[in-house]
């Protein structure tokens, strides 16, 4: 199987602390893969690593065999890097089918146009309305980004992902202060994704996390302490002294 | 999930079209202000000189604005911009180029270069080291125009400036007809560029930067190209207006690159309010009517009287003494 995203002794130090520890991870073509480890084993350093937010100490990160390591975050995204963020980032003046439009124009190469407007750009129109169909947020397309509930503003995260068309989607802990009852929704519009899209997804909630990934990969204190199938991982005692404390023995 | 119809679609469509369109559709206040500008060119030609002067600065702090209220650049030194501007057109015209439009496109040209030149040094860092890096390079380039005497004429200003005619026929008057509505119709084509382009994507990634340079990276915006891209624009609008003054007034003096022309266009502009581009015309119209007023009750004290307003307005609060024009100028949608 041919390796998307693959890292290869990837480190980050932040003084005498070791954040990422000689990380090797491989995620394949479509894998549907799932990122877990207890706070502060370092996922969203990781994640920040792999998208250019933070430089590595040491180490490589290929996409599609080509080293990225040094290329720019912006960059990266255009070769289809796409992540989303744990504590939303969005543009809270904007209206909703402002920031799909703008994402879905940058991917076309037309968000630095001086003079044509998105409002008669029916190719970026169409994408934009089809994005916000999938995750239901049609209704809302003119309300202000800030007056949205949470719940909403977390769809809009990823559905501007989404927008962005990955080849690979990293989901920072998507459901992350989302009620019990709408995460199901969170993770349906990512489910529609095209199936070569690989998707790894960090997490607390183990639930989801079972049912939506078939790999999954365990961080503890910064470096991958194993790799496996969902059944595997739940079956390693390992995983479950570290992760869970040991409390389910 | 079902299938939607055809015609359902269409109308989501309609709907995204008029909801992206809805910042940049015009208003009718917007018909109203431009139509009383041009009333102004017919019915007060006593206040000419003033009307000018307020138009000139309403094109510089539109400029800060673009920097400002668009891209969330706070800059202290934006007379270095203006001052390029007056200082080009001034020398041209000294030199025997004295084509107004040749003297504009000569003073947007350098001063978008100095404009791309620095916009570097205001990448990194925060809002403090913005205000100081600004300021620097505004008062580095008022001390090479104190002493390069020969090309400025240092602290005498520059004399002999001689201006042709506008379009080869329209002469410069004293009474500053001719001055007025040539200021007033490139700050009209200028304040519609800025409104196509501002409403155009480019305008939206730069908000965009603006409102979370991390997200619109994450997107795959590439934020100092924009930052560069921007400032460099909003210098060429400040050397516009800085070569507007040295032709209508046909001198040009240390003071048009000092430091209490940066001040002043920041207060003109947060007067008028930032981010919707009418805030630097309202300002700059509000500022020269209280000068003029005050300066004829009070020569000595004007200053004083307009501090003074200054600090009335901050501490009862700007957004609530100007919030109708911010309503109506559609800023609400922002």
């Amino acid at each position: 199987m041919i390796a998307v995203l693959e890292t290869v002794a990837l480190e980050r130090r932040f003084g005498g602390l070791v954040a990422t520890s000689k990380v090797g991870l491989r995620l394949e073509r479509g894998a549907r893969h799932a990122l877990i480890g207890p706070n502060g084993a370092g996922k969203t350093t990781l994640i920040n690593l792999l998208t250019g937010v933070l430089a590595p100490s040491g180490g490589r990160i290929l996409l599609e065999g080509a080293d990225i390591t040094a290329v720019r975050a912006d960059r990266r995204v255009r070769l289809g890097l796409v992540r989303t963020f744990q504590i939303n980032q969005l543009f809270a003046e904007f209206t909703v089918i402002e920031t799909v439009a703008l994402a879905v124009a940058r991917r076309h190469g037309r968000d630095g146009g001086f003079w044509r407007r998105l409002a008669g750009d029916r190719a970026v129109i169409t994408e934009s309305v089809a994005i916000l169909e999938r995750f239901g947020l049609a209704d809302a397309m003119a309300a202000r980004v800030g007056t949205l509930p949470y719940g909403r503003q977390r769809l809009l995260e990823i559905a501007t992902a989404v927008a962005c068309g990955p080849r690979v989607l990293l989901l920072d802990e998507p459901a992350a202060g989302v009620p019990e009852a709408e995460r199901d929704g969170i993770l349906a519009g990512v489910a529609a994704l095209p199936e070569d899209v690989t998707v790894l997804l960090i997490e607390h909630d183990m639930d989801l996390v079972f049912r939506f990934a078939t790999r999954i990969s365990v961080l503890v204190n910064g470096a991958i302490l194993t790799e496996g199938t969902p059944a595997e991982i739940a079956a390693d005692p390992r995983v479950r002294a570290v992760y869970l404390g040991g409390a389910h023995d | 999930m079902s299938d939607p119809t055809v015609r359902g679609v269409d109308l989501l469509h309609d709907e995204a079209a008029a909801a992206l369109s809805a910042r940049t559709r015009w208003r009718w206040p917007e018909f109203a202000f431009w139509a009383a500008a041009a009333a102004s060119f017919f019915l007060l030609p006593d206040q000419y000189l003033l009307l000018n002067e307020a138009a000139i600065i309403g094109l510089f702090a539109l400029s800060l604005d673009l920097v400002l209220g668009y891209a969330g650049i706070i800059s202290l030194g934006h007379a270095a911009f203006f001052g390029a501007g007056a200082y080009t057109a001034g020398i041209l015209a000294k030199a025997g180029y004295g084509d107004p439009l040749l003297g504009l496109a000569a003073a947007a040209v350098v001063a978008g270069g100095l404009g791309f030149i620095t916009s570097f040094l205001v990448l990194r860092g925060s809002d403090l080291t913005r205000l100081m890096v600004t300021l620097s390079v505004s008062l580095v380039l008022y001390e090479l125009a104190n002493r390069l005497v020969w090309l400025t004429g240092g602290a005498d200003g520059l004399q002999g400036m001689v201006v042709a005619p506008l379009l080869g026929w329209l002469e410069f008057d004293i009474f500053g007809r001719v001055a007025y509505g040539y200021s007033l119709a490139v700050l009209f084509v200028l304040f519609l560029v800025a409104r196509r382009v501002m409403g155009a994507p480019f305008g939206l990634s730069v908000r965009a930067v603006k409102g979370n340079a991390l997200r619109a990276a994450a997107i795959g915006v590439p934020v100092n190209a924009r930052l560069v891209a921007i400032y460099s624009f909003a210098a060429c609008y400040a050397g516009v207006a800085g070569g507007l003054l040295a032709e209508t007034t046909q001198f040009v003096s240390l003071d048009v690159i000092a430091f209490h022309r940066s001040a002043d266009v920041m207060l003109t502009l947060v007067l008028g309010g930032v981010g919707y581009l009418y805030g630097g015309l309202i300002g700059a119209l509000v500022f020269k009517l209280a000068q003029g007023w005050l300066s004829d009750l009070t020569p000595e004290y004007w200053q004083f009287w307009i501090g003074l307003v200054f600090v009335l307005l901050v501490v009862a609060g700007r957004e609530r003494v100007f919030a109708w024009p911010l309503r109506l100028f559609g800023r609400g949608r922002r």
